[in-house]
């Protein structure tokens, strides 16, 4: 138990406990914070401001050398992330002919900066695979109106949140963060499932909350509105976190095949194109079948790709056999 | 919260996180999970919040040091021409003052707490494992059942040794907060910033006071050249100060104390009304029921933290005066940050550059960050650049020119590693020396950022000048260590 101090113990301790370590970083709490964040340790980080200070797109830079392997090299001034690539300097455009300059917007910037920062952390593997969704999009024709009463829209991507969070359900390391500092995988035991909104603005994610715990006609309704907030500008912080998987469809704007980049902390993201009636061999004779092409990168430091084909496996026969959700989902 | 029934059939209840204590650590530490979403029962003795700092420490005593400063400023003000009588103290309202004070406060923070709907417990609570804790209110036992506690229990007024007597002739910091008589003659056993604090309030009111300290200067820790302008102002009031002086035993003879002193300067007995104890602070780490948990002790009481204020056992945390040294309220609110936050999953941890320290006296001496005598002792480089408030214009017309404000910088990169002051207010001005070493500035970022004049923020700004040769004002080359 404890004992009494020692008479007269000093009342007032040395304050600057914190640096006794060795010399403490050159970087403000802010700046402290991302590299905890990102797992980068600021001693192995060289600071590109003033006296050595270090910004916080130095510790981005740092990252990325790490992942490649590289010793850091000597940082230049960077207002913007460069998405992971030593900019070289540009030359004088106005010399080939007109240029007009657009400064990025707030907006862009984040944007530049997360998928930056994705780009950097993660060693993405992307893997594709063409599903049948013949009958899945004929109950989507059957349903739709049903939906449209309810006030929501009836989409494939509607269709696919709950499938996928069925699929989380059954795989829990996609529904996962990692912390490398304490060597661990952090699994997620609710399904929050981020969906890629195209808007005037740029790319925005926000995240439908407790998909699992929703109908497929409630979440038509909620992403209807959701997408309509982030179109019109209107979505909050709280809106845009917490997710725990993404969803990203560019099979409206007929795109097929694509590599999607991962919303990290996250560990995977799904890809969804445009379905096509192609030809399929089915019992000895050529049948038209709608087959739709999806895309899922994962972060392969703690999914292989065995684990990303099994994923894609279960969501291929789940798309076919919907009882599969109920028995396992 | 919900309700279960326990094992041992006393009323039981679920929380997310339990928090042990509620004082500058514990509450914020409540309010912080709660706003997060998280279910928190917050636990103390105490009919509200507050802890040791509003009831017993930070808040009272500088209701009284205001009350000292305003009777010594009118006392100072016949410098100038403008004389006052002599005050007539009326303890019993002073008193009620000081009062109304602390009431205030912790009332704000009883509707804070309902507010933020954090269930409050009154009682005393002791682990039983690591996942439950019986509480116990009105003489009723609770078992509390919790994901996490936050351990946040403070600490308490230390009496070692020859100092450990039961007397109403004796007082500790809490009894001389009470302000219950003036005595004539005040002896504070102590020169550390509390006996400094109280030793200056019992002295504006009126005791004669003596200020005993065992080691050779006052406010061990501090840079002497900051302590030297407070000590010769005190001494200049008519507080006595024995330095190197131990106090062998202490004997209430029924109307005073006789006090067996030893040092270089007096050796033998001395009588006083009254003496203040105040020889530091010892962690309330005891009679937790830790020894049910896995939670470690170290040899002077406090609970062994990690960098996330983690102790030993996974789900139990530890913040301010019961886990760490410096024992300061502003500790133990960041440390609630980085404990709760590390609780919600987020990569938190304790990595602040400077922790300021204030010492509320007239003049007010506060630091941050590395200082001299620090940086002499560890043989770290440094460069040091000083500004006497001498040339202060500010000061000057304040009549208080006898300040200093240094900054403490790395070589080569001028980065400012900490930051010292002395003078009436540095209290407050310490601040900018926080944010400057946080941030990462330089002694050019000081230099080139306009400070308001006449201020006395504006020695920050000379410090740099100085630092540079360029100083308007003071003509002094900077100290290479």
């Amino acid at each position: 138990m404890p004992a009494a101090p020692p008479l007269e113990a000093p009342v007032v301790a040395p304050v600057a406990a914190a640096l006794a370590g060795g010399p403490a970083p050159f970087a403000s709490p802010s700046v402290r914070r991302l590299a905890r964040e990102i797992g980068v340790d600021l001693k192995d980080v060289r600071g590109s401001g003033p006296g050595g200070r270090i910004s916080d797109d130095d510790v981005k830079r740092a990252a990325r050398d790490v992942r490649r392997g590289q010793a850091p090299p000597t940082p230049g001034p960077a207002a913007v992330p460069t998405g992971g690539i030593e900019v070289p300097p540009l030359p004088d455009f106005a010399q080939f002919g007109s240029v007009e300059r657009e400064p990025l917007t707030r907006f862009r910037r984040t944007v530049a900066r997360n998928m930056a920062t994705s780009w950097a952390i993660i060693p993405h593997v992307t893997l594709h695979r063409w599903v049948d969704v013949t009958e899945l999009d004929a109950l989507r024709q059957r349903y739709k109106q049903r939906a449209a009463d309810a006030g929501g829209n009836l989409t494939v991507t509607v269709i696919l949140l709950k499938i996928v969070a069925a699929a989380l359900k059954a795989h829990p390391r996609m529904n996962a963060s990692v912390d490398l500092e304490r060597g661990e995988l952090i699994l997620k035991r609710h399904y929050d499932i981020g969906v890629a909104v195209d808007t005037p603005r740029g790319l925005t994610v926000p995240v439908v909350r407790g998909v699992d715990d929703k109908n497929i006609i409630e979440l038509s309704v909620e992403l209807q509105a959701l997408a309509e907030k982030a179109r019109s500008g209107d979505l909050g912080v709280d809106d845009m976190r917490g997710g725990t998987f993404t969803l990203t469809n560019l099979g409206g704007m007929g795109i097929g095949e694509f590599t999607p980049i991962i919303n990290w902390p996250e560990v995977a993201v799904l890809g969804v194109g445009r379905a096509e009636r192609q030809a399929v061999w089915v019992n000895d004779r050529w049948e038209p079948r709608l087959r739709m092409p999806l895309s899922l990168s994962h972060d392969h430091r703690v999914i292989d790709g065995a684990d990303g084909a099994r994923f894609l496996t279960w969501i291929d026969e789940a798309i076919a056999e919907p009882l599969l959700i109920a028995l396992e989902g | 919260m919900t309700s279960a029934q326990s094992e041992t059939g006393a009323a039981g209840e679920r929380t997310r996180v339990a928090v042990i204590g509620a004082g500058p650590g514990g509450y914020p530490a409540a309010f912080l999970a709660a706003s997060m979403g998280m279910d928190v029962t917050l636990i103390d003795p105490e009919a509200k919040p507050g802890g040791v700092c509003l009831y017993r420490g930070c808040i009272p005593s500088k209701a009284l040091l205001h009350a000292a400063h305003v009777v010594e400023q009118a006392a100072a003000a016949a410098e100038f021409g403008v004389r006052f009588g002599p005050p007539a103290i009326d303890l019993d309202a002073l008193r009620g003052w000081k009062d109304r004070v602390v009431g205030r406060l912790t009332d704000g923070l009883g509707v804070l707490t309902r507010q933020r709907r954090v269930r409050y417990l009154q009682g005393r609570a002791r682990f039983v494992d690591a996942h439950s804790l019986h509480v116990r209110v009105d003489g009723e036992l609770v078992e509390v059942e919790f994901d996490y506690a936050i351990v946040a229990t403070g600490s308490q007024p230390a009496r070692p040794g020859p100092l450990a007597i039961d007397s109403p002739r004796v007082w500790d910091s809490t009894r001389a907060l009470e302000l219950p008589e003036v005595p004539p003659r005040l002896l504070v056993v102590g020169g550390g910033y509390i006996g400094l604090e109280l030793g200056s309030v019992y002295r504006a009111l009126g005791s004669q006071v003596t200020v005993v300290e065992m080691t050779q200067g006052l406010l061990p820790g501090a840079d002497r050249d900051l302590v030297t302008p407070l000590e010769k102002r005190l001494r200049a009031a008519g507080v006595e100060f024995l330095l190197g002086t131990r106090v062998a035993g202490l004997e209430d003879t029924g109307s005073a104390v006789r006090v067996d002193l030893s040092g270089a300067d007096v050796d033998g007995i001395r009588e006083v009304d009254r003496v203040l104890v105040a020889v530091g602070r010892s962690p309330n780490s005891r009679d937790l029921g830790l020894e049910h948990t896995a939670v470690q002790v170290g040899p002077r009481g406090f609970i062994e933290v990690d960098a996330q204020r983690r102790t030993a056992a996974p789900s139990i945390f530890a913040i301010g005066d019961v886990a760490s040294e410096p024992m300061l309220a502003h500790k133990a609110t960041h440390e609630a940050r980085v404990a709760v936050e590390t609780i919600a999953g987020q990569p938190s941890m304790w990595d602040p550059l400077a922790i300021p320290a204030v010492v509320f006296t007239d003049p007010e001496i506060a630091w941050c960050g590395l200082t001299e005598s620090e940086a002499r002792d560890r043989g770290v480089a440094i460069e040091v650049a000083a500004f006497p408030w001498g040339a202060s214009g500010r000061a000057t017309t304040l009549g208080r020119n006898e300040g200093l404000t240094k900054l403490v910088l790395e070589p080569g990169t001028e980065r400012v590693l900490g930051v010292g002051m002395v003078g009436a207010g540095a209290g407050e001005l310490i601040a900018e020396g926080v944010l400057a070493i946080e941030m990462g500035a330089r002694a050019t970022d000081l230099q080139l950022a306009i400070h308001a004049h006449p201020t006395l923020s504006e020695t920050v700004m000379e410090s740099a000048e100085v630092f540079f040769g360029q100083s308007p004002h003071f003509t002094s080359r900077p100290r290479r260590r």
